[in-house]
């Protein structure tokens, strides 16, 4: 239960960051917040023998309000985030799935940036980036990338990020007018492993017609999940013609949860039917109260 | 490591190897050993300190990482002889019985107060629910959390 | 300082925080498979170095193990995931973990068994044996089915539990050239004593163990474990102290878990409810060794089956068999909680079948005499509890709410306590002071409190003058230990025993007592206690639980109500706590906790989280409701520690069922098993 030795630096400035990451990088692991790492240390599952700890560089960990989009660095803690009044008021799910992600103590150890880029199918916050078309930013030898959230989870413990790369931030578009989020999900037991979770973010048009719909879901498959399909559909549809139960029928679809202790594939899908719902029926409430302000 | 940190109140210079985990520094190398480990896979809290007065689990830190920060352990809670407000309300509400997740627990309380002076019943069970209590089922512990939170806006110390 | 205020101040004096100089850490290596041939193992301490076996000490002893004994290192065959094959030490415990990669061990796996009904029939795992049945009994008499107007049967099963108390196990041994000096967080120190002394060959006055303060325990605390005797082997030979602290991972699969137990149940009944007979079969899943505990334990769960009614013909199969899991250890209720979820669950069938309220089929089947069981279990009147009990617990009113998706549930059972005699306590009055110890000492349970109390009353002095010592052997000739809802009850008969007898030694030197001779004077009493019997002793206890269960199969307890006849209780409010801890514990354990192993007998709950100790957001408010009927004692005590464990889970999987429809055979519950198809 104790780590190999290794190495460690923890750089006040990016670039040296990214130099350090760059000169390890056979053994090198970057640490955010560093709960996930630590605990696969200790188990002796990953045994790096450099740690570049980015938690010092003061320019990756803030929240800011960019006009077209919210910026959210990757050391904000995730309590952070959960209470930040910003992402509270204006993007909503964002905020709930912070506080969905482990328990009090370790939300102050969790940064946003260890949440996002392992490719864990349970974390929380990846489907709520993915429903709201979020951008990751990496940072790297040759400069920085954007990269669409949507391309970048690519199967278990798999991302789009190369050798050498960091991510430093997370963009969210600015939510329009009329819309509203939500994040909901299921565990056994609270710090297990998920049943499942459904984020739901949406846009209303002014006559109340549906601009957008797009889901993300955790616990559903062997990564985080974009389900695009109902948006891709009912787009246009007005809520009161669509059942909200059609709609969670349609998100279920995209999902392949595997059956396993949490349970089976098809009492997943159960839940993700009715958190499909519940999600949807929150945003919807969210964007009819006005949503963005 | 050289790494310098403020625990309690006191400035410690040490160095350490960087695998060092925060609670063995805290226990080992500073004979704090009221601070416990638990589990270890961050699950139970008995092990939780606070850093720069937040409340975190130091069994899934590096002591490297609180390099320049303000350590505050069980030990430091209570002034000399005089005990905090929230250990007074432990033992009057008998929010113990084994007492290895207690100094945890107190821990993660006193931040829990410092956040909200005046927590609803389900605000605390959300706050502590980082700490695993086995003996108690909880309620005693809620209500040392609520005297201690009604004695502190009474005035008591 | 008193315990509680060190503890709260961090100053208690758990094993790992006592230092000595010079201190080896050790590690563990340990089996990755639950069933293997052991190829080879090169290098650190290993069977080679010490063939040891352990022996039957602790709660559930029957002074001798059975004919595979456990041995301290594995050789040969590995027969548990977590069984020790090897160890390493060195000056500090990272260094300790970093040696375990040097030692090279090699497996071939076999398949295992895992479950006790599999092990019924499976290819025996040990080498030599006809079949992995150990125990294999009838208890009671067979009896004429036909005056039966209902016969009901139906077939249960309760998982594994993880004791999993917040501090796990731990030891430190010091050998000073002529004596091992241990401190250990442990139950019942003389258990340890004799085990150390019995697995390394060792004379009793050898041997010194040292009680530090415990963290909990729950029944797995009490057992000799292969990794002491490392410890003080290492210590012996190195001449240096050697501590070693378990993981929680280890203590997933290597400490002692409890229940693993299946039953199937044929009750016989008129069609007015009144029960008339009951056989059954109960297999023990004992683990890869079984002792006493193992073997005993199916004819425990049997005799109680019959629990506070009136049940004149039982005839039970009681069966214990060894499985490649862990060595079956007593988790809080160790067989009484089997027992009430066997019969109380039969007894909700008869009241659906002949369609009659629980609580009516319950009074019916009460007694209102002494009352003695077809396998010899003495209960006094119980109708008179049961009665009092629904009403204070509120059932009639909240059964007749509306419930929807809610669903209330009761359950009735007897508490039986541990009673083996032996338990001990020492009193020393010097300097006007009185120090008292005892043979078994707390670990949670606030020992020191009723302790004072009673040497308060009984010599009338102040409980101020009353000094309660750490539990050490060389300080007191012998002891039982901390189990079995006992100490009340047993450990409190000795301080009293033991006060009466300061009491007539000052009568003897002052011709009468009277508190200021007491002390003013040097007086010893030492008491072991003999065995006694009282059927009030075994005492009653009921629950009512309510739930709410959602579409996805979710339950949420809203009400978890205990009425519990303790006796004179010593203190209310530790009494109280000891329910609503226990009664978090009964919940959890038909909710949340289990330890599941995959087919190839990998542990797929290897944290404290996913093994399901639930944190106070998944728990309800308790009320703890008790009534004081006092034993026949001096101090009229009785037991409670395991009650909760015993009487909600029946309740609440009621509950649950009332709920959803569902019939509920099985615990732990999975959310899925509540949406399935009713049954």
């Amino acid at each position: 239960m104790y780590p190999p030795s290794f190495d460690y630096a923890a750089p006040d400035d990016l670039d040296e960051a990214i130099k350090l990451f760059e000169l390890h990088n056979d053994n090198a692991k970057i640490m955010t917040g560093g709960v996930g790492l630590i605990n696969a240390m200790k188990h002796h599952i990953i045994r790096p023998g450099f740690l570049i700890d980015i938690s010092r560089i003061r320019e990756l960990s803030l929240i800011g309000d960019h006009g077209g989009y919210l910026s959210i660095g990757a050391t904000v803690k995730v309590a952070e985030l959960q209470r930040s009044d910003l992402v509270k008021r204006n993007y909503t799910a964002i905020s709930e799935a912070a506080g969905a992600i482990a328990d009090p103590l370790l939300r102050n150890m969790i940064s946003v940036g260890g949440n996002v880029c392992t490719g864990n199918p349970d974390d929380d916050l990846p489907p709520v980036f993915l429903s709201m078309d979020a951008q990751y930013i990496l940072a790297g030898r040759n400069g920085r990338r954007v990269i669409d959230a949507d391309g970048f989870y690519l199967g278990h413990m798999s991302t789009a990020i190369r050798p050498g790369e960091i991510l430093v931030e997370v963009r969210v578009p600015r939510q329009a007018e009329r819309s509203g989020s939500a994040y909901i999900k299921r565990e056994l037991r609270q710090n297990d492993h998920l049943v499942a979770g459904v984020a739901a973010s949406i846009s209303l048009e002014e006559d109340g017609r549906y601009k957008r719909l797009a889901f993300g879901l955790s616990g559903s498959g062997n990564t985080s999940i974009h389900a695009r399909l109902p948006g891709a559909k009912f787009t246009g549809s007005r809520p009161i013609d669509v059942p909200v139960g059609d709609i969670a029928k349609m998100v279920v679809e995209e999902a392949s949860p595997l059956s396993d202790r949490q349970g089976s594939a098809s009492y997943k899908r159960k839940v993700i039917l009715a958190l499909a719902r519940e999600a949807l029926t929150l945003a919807l409430q969210r964007a009819e109260q006005g949503g963005q302000k | 490591m050289k790494i310098s940190v403020n625990v309690n109140g006191r400035n410690v210079d040490a160095d350490v190897e960087p695998r060092k985990l925060l609670v063995d520094f805290i226990r080992d190398d500073l004979h704090l050993t009221g601070t416990h480990v638990g589990c270890d896979t961050s699950s139970c809290g008995a092990c939780t300190v606070l850093l720069d007065g937040v409340a975190v689990k130091s069994c899934t830190m590096f002591a490297v990482q609180a390099n320049n920060r303000n350590i505050t352990t069980i030990e430091g809670l209570s002034k000399g002889d005089e005990l905090h407000r929230l250990q007074s309300a432990f033992i009057e509400e008998g929010g113990l019985q084994c007492g290895y997740c207690t100094p945890g627990m107190i821990m993660t309380s006193a931040w829990l107060l410092s956040n909200n002076a005046a927590p609803t019943e389900e605000e605390i069970r959300n706050g502590i629910s980082g700490n695993l209590c086995r003996c108690t089922g909880y309620d005693s512990i809620i209500r040392s959390i609520q005297k201690a939170s009604s004695d502190r806006r009474g005035g008591r110390k | 300082m008193e315990a509680t205020e060190r503890f709260v101040r961090g100053k208690g004096r758990y094993v790992g925080d006592i230092e000595l100089p010079g201190t080896l850490h050790l590690a563990i290596i340990r089996s990755k498979y639950a069933r293997a041939r052991l190829l080879r193992v090169e290098g650190g301490i290993s069977g080679r170095d010490l063939s040891a076996v352990i022996p039957d000490v602790g709660e559930g002893a029957r002074g001798e193990s059975w004919k595979i004994k456990q041995p301290v290192f594995a050789t040969g065959q590995v027969n548990y995931l977590g069984q020790p094959v090897a160890a390493v030490y060195a000056d500090n415990k990272y260094l300790a973990e970093d040696l375990m990669d040097s030692v090279d061990v090699s497996y071939e796996p076999m398949q295992p068994v895992l479950d006790e009904q599999e092990a019924m029939t499976a290819e025996p795992i040990h080498p030599g044996l006809n079949s992995n049945v150990a125990t294999d009994q009838f208890i009671g008499k067979d009896f004429e089915e036909k005056d039966a107007e209902v016969v009901l049967d139906d077939a249960f099963k309760i998982g594994r539990i993880a004791t999993d108390p917040i501090e796990t196990r731990g030891i430190l041994v010091n050998y000073d050239g002529s004596r091992l000096n241990v401190w250990v967080s442990t139950q019942a120190m003389f258990s340890i004593r004799n085990g150390l002394c019995a697995t390394l060959g060792l004379p009793i006055t050898s041997v010194r163990v040292m009680q530090a303060d415990t963290g909990g325990a729950f029944g797995s605390k009490s057992a000799m474990y292969p990794e002491y005797a490392i410890a003080a082997f290492v210590s012996m030979k190195t001449r240096r102290p050697v501590k070693w602290l378990e993981s929680r991972k280890e203590h997933l699969t290597a400490s002692r878990p409890g229940r693993g137990v299946s039953g199937s149940m044929k009750l016989f009944a008129k069609r007015d409810g009144t029960v008339i007979g009951l056989k059954g079969e109960i297999i023990v899943n004992g683990g890869a060794y079984l002792d006493g505990l193992a073997r005993f334990s199916p004819m425990f769960i049997g005799m109680q089956l019959t629990g506070p009614y009136a049940i004149r013909n039982g005839y039970i199969r009681a069966i214990s068999v060894v499985t490649n899991t862990p060595p079956l250890g007593p988790y809080r209720g160790a067989g009484r909680p089997e027992a009430a979820f066997f019969r109380e669950r039969m007894m909700d069938l008869l009241a659906d079948e002949l369609k009659l309220d629980p609580a009516e089929i319950r009074i019916k089947n009460a007694t209102d005499q002494v009352f003695t069981n077809p396998f010899g279990m003495r209960i006094i009147g119980s109708r008179q509890f049961m009665t009092e009990a629904f009403d204070s617990l509120e059932y009639y009113k909240l059964a007749r709410e509306p419930n929807g998706r809610r669903g209330v549930g009761i359950s009735c059972f007897v508490l039986v306590p541990a009673l083996m005699e032996g338990e001990s306590c020492k009193l020393k009055v010097d300097n006007g002071r009185i120090k008292a110890w005892l043979g078994g000492n707390s670990h949670g349970q606030a020992h020191e409190v009723f302790v004072r109390k009673l040497i308060g009353s009984t010599l009338d002095v102040s409980t101020g003058v009353v000094d309660v010592q750490p539990g050490d052997t060389d300080m007191i000739t012998s002891g039982v230990g901390v189990w079995g809802s006992r100490s009340a009850i047993v450990a409190g008969y000795a301080t009293v025993l033991a006060s009466q007898t300061l009491k007539e030694k000052v009568v003897k030197t002052k011709g009468l007592y009277t508190p200021e001779y007491l002390l003013a004077g040097n007086y010893e009493a030492e008491v072991l206690n003999e065995k006694f019997d009282d059927p009030s002793l075994n005492s009653f206890g009921a629950n009512l639980v309510t739930v709410d269960v959602d579409e996805l199969g979710e339950v949420t307890v809203e009400e978890c109500r205990s009425y519990y006849d303790v006796g004179n209780a010593l203190n209310r409010e530790m009494v109280k706590g000891q329910i609503a801890g226990g009664m978090a514990q009964g919940i959890s354990s038909v909710l949340y906790e289990g330890l599941i192993f995959s087919k190839d007998g990998t542990l797929l709950t290897d944290s404290i989280a996913s093994a399901g100790v639930p944190p106070a957001r998944e728990l309800p408010h308790f009320v703890t409701g008790i009534t004081e009927h006092p034993s026949s004692l001096p101090h009229g005590a009785k037991g409670v520690g395991e009650a909760p464990t015993i009487g909600v889970p029946p309740a609440l999987v009621r509950a649950i069922e009332k709920a959803t429809g569902v019939r509920i055979r099985n615990i732990p519950i999975h959310p899925e098993v509540l949406i399935g198809p009713k049954k």
